[in-house]
């Protein structure tokens, strides 16, 4: 076919298709299913001009303008999956449990590690005590000297605690999701450093005979922190899983897929921390409230989220595609 | 970068059919440049908060009172919505754009080049802190240009294509004409309007001469005054300007 003859023929329709495209960015409302149905068959017949521009008119102008209009067509009428629009009901009734659950295996790896660490730092501060002067500062432990707890300090400064924990607190979680996809490593070395300090903090408190006062400061959000930084670590060491082995799909499939799903459970994760933040502002450093209440509380706090995250599937339950684009 | 790499080397992807499509991909430099002005921005929002909260802080009298921590406390939240949300919130807004992408003319897309889902959008975006750290390495080394959060969320970044299709191209061609030549003569009437005139003349002349060697009559003849330029547009139907008609030659339609 000649040069002119192939514009000729196919002028018209790429003039038309790119006005259609542009209706289709500026109003996507305005075209009814029809017109969709008549651009997809015109995308196709693009498609082909453009194949064939590209073989036998290569460089041309004809050609440049099909690459880019079918490009173009490409990205308007391709559109990624799209999830269905969740409500927090159905979020945290449905899609974060079922998440969560299959995060089974990583869920005890970590628990594991964090639990080792905790051990591990209470031994080597039992051991050296100079452990636990390192994480806690000379100020800290002369404050413990003279029967005071740094803790003591969030009394008067609630609100502006509360905020500053909350968004560590959410900072610490976004870490610990995405260093997992280092092989892991950035959510143990989390898991880790946040279970050494805990265990080497704890008995430095006890050394000094001030264990109760650090109980009667934790009791209230110190469960629950633990588990969401447990969470979200073993979401992200879901991914670094996937990454390692992906088994019988292709890695990037694969890694796609833990990472939308370890994502849900993050992001679920989220509010959580905003109401860790106002417990260990208010009801944590409270004279007021007792050390009985607070353990009561927190364990109440506690049971609360394990009861949503455990919550057991529903038969009729319509469960979010994984994404179809990705695996098709 | 990727223009200058053979059709095969190339990355592109494929659309129905399988046919290639080689999509503009953006890499360092231009993702980059996107980057700077998006973070110069986040900077000048991050300031503008802690200035507002200090500035009503005064106004309000709010140092010696209580009130003075809940306002700290909601700006703190406020500097952390606008750095974890600035670049998703943007994206999922501007079907993909951020403001410095849109500045420089790129856009966040599905790998597969269709419109990038909220979530997948917000996906790439949770990492972004990993990307500071090694996402340069992947934009460097990736021929898709595919940072962590991009490879995760099954995304990348093109360049914005023009939304006109254009019609530079010619018309009429003389017989024996291939690909190459019609290129040179469809280059040229896109400059014609950006050459100097005489340089546009000497062009035209030379054009024209090659197409009457090869193809005698397949030029439009003109009048004593018409120019080079005006001839070679009339011969070669340049359809834009819509010139004369052309009179006989061996390549009309």
């Amino acid at each position: 076919m000649r040069y002119e003859r192939f514009l000729e023929l196919g002028r018209g329709r790429w003039e038309s298709f790119g006005e259609e495209l542009d209706r289709l960015e500026r109003r996507p409302s305005d075209l009814s299913l029809q017109d969709l149905e008549r651009l997809s068959i015109d995308y196709r017949k693009i498609l082909h001009d453009h194949a064939l521009a590209g073989a036998r008119f290569p460089g041309t102008r004809a050609a440049q303008s099909l690459q880019r209009l079918a490009i173009r067509a490409n990205h308007l009428l391709q559109w990624g999956e799209e999830r269905p629009r969740l409500s927090p009901l159905h979020f945290y009734g449905t899609v974060f449990p079922e998440r969560f659950r299959g995060l089974a295996g990583e869920l005890v790896v970590c628990a594991l590690l964090m639990a080792s660490a905790a051990l591990l730092g209470l031994t080597m501060t039992a051991i050296d005590p100079g452990v636990g002067t390192s994480f806690l500062g000379p100020e800290a432990i002369a404050g413990l000297e003279r029967g005071e707890i740094w803790t003591d300090q969030v009394r008067g400064a609630s609100s502006l605690f509360s905020s500053l924990i909350a968004t560590n607190n959410m900072k610490v979680a976004m870490t610990a999701w995405a260093g997992g996809v280092i092989a892991g490593l950035g959510a143990f070395t989390v898991l880790f450093f946040n279970g050494f300090m805990l265990g080497a903090v704890v008995i430095t408190t006890v050394h000094f005979g001030m264990g109760w006062a650090l109980l009667d400061f934790i009791a209230a959000h110190g469960p629950l922190e633990l588990s969401l930084i447990v969470v979200t670590a073993a979401a992200g060491v879901h991914v670094g899983r996937a990454i390692l082995s992906p088994g019988v799909v292709p890695r990037s499939v694969r890694v796609q897929d833990a990472a939308t799903r370890s994502a849900l459970v993050l992001l679920g994760c989220l509010p959580w921390f905003l109401v860790l933040g106002l417990v260990e502002g208010f009801v944590s450093p409270a004279p007021t409230v007792s050390p009985f209440l607070k353990i009561a509380f927190g364990l109440l706090l506690e049971a609360f989220f394990l009861l949503i995250a455990l919550r057991p599937p529903r038969p009729a339950a319509a469960s979010l595609p994984a994404r179809p684009s990705a695996i098709s | 970068m990727s223009q200058a790499l053979p059709t095969a080397e190339r990355p592109g992807l494929y659309g129905l059919d399988n046919i290639r499509l080689d999509v503009p991909i953006a890499l360092a430099g231009s993702r980059s440049l996107a980057a700077l002005v998006d973070y110069s921005i986040l900077g000048i929002l991050a300031a503008a908060v802690i200035t507002g909260v200090l500035v009503l802080a005064v106004v309000l009298g709010l140092f010696e009172s209580a009130a003075v921590g809940w306002l700290f406390a909601l700006g703190l939240l406020g500097l952390f919505a606008l750095e974890a949300g600035f670049f998703a919130v943007q994206e999922i807004a501007l079907s993909g754009q951020t403001l410095g992408k849109r500045l420089v003319g790129l856009r966040a897309v599905a790998s597969r080049g269709g419109r990038a889902a909220p979530f997948a959008l917000l996906l790439r975006n949770l990492l972004r802190s990993l990307d500071l750290l090694f996402g340069m390495w992947f934009l460097l080394f990736d021929p898709r240009g595919q940072r962590i959060g991009d490879r995760l969320a099954g995304t990348m970044v093109v360049h914005e294509l023009p939304r006109s299709v254009e019609s530079d191209s010619v018309a009429k061609v003389p017989a024996g004409w291939g690909p190459p030549r019609i290129q040179i003569v469809e280059t040229l009437l896109a400059l014609l309007d950006h050459l100097a005139p005489e340089r546009a003349e000497e062009l035209s002349r030379r054009v024209l001469e090659q197409a009457e060697r090869d193809d005698p009559g397949f030029c439009w003849p003109g009048g004593p005054s018409t120019s080079e330029t005006t001839r070679l547009m009339a011969s070669f139907g340049r359809r834009r300007t819509e010139h004369a008609p052309r009179e006989g030659g061996a390549g009309a339609v």
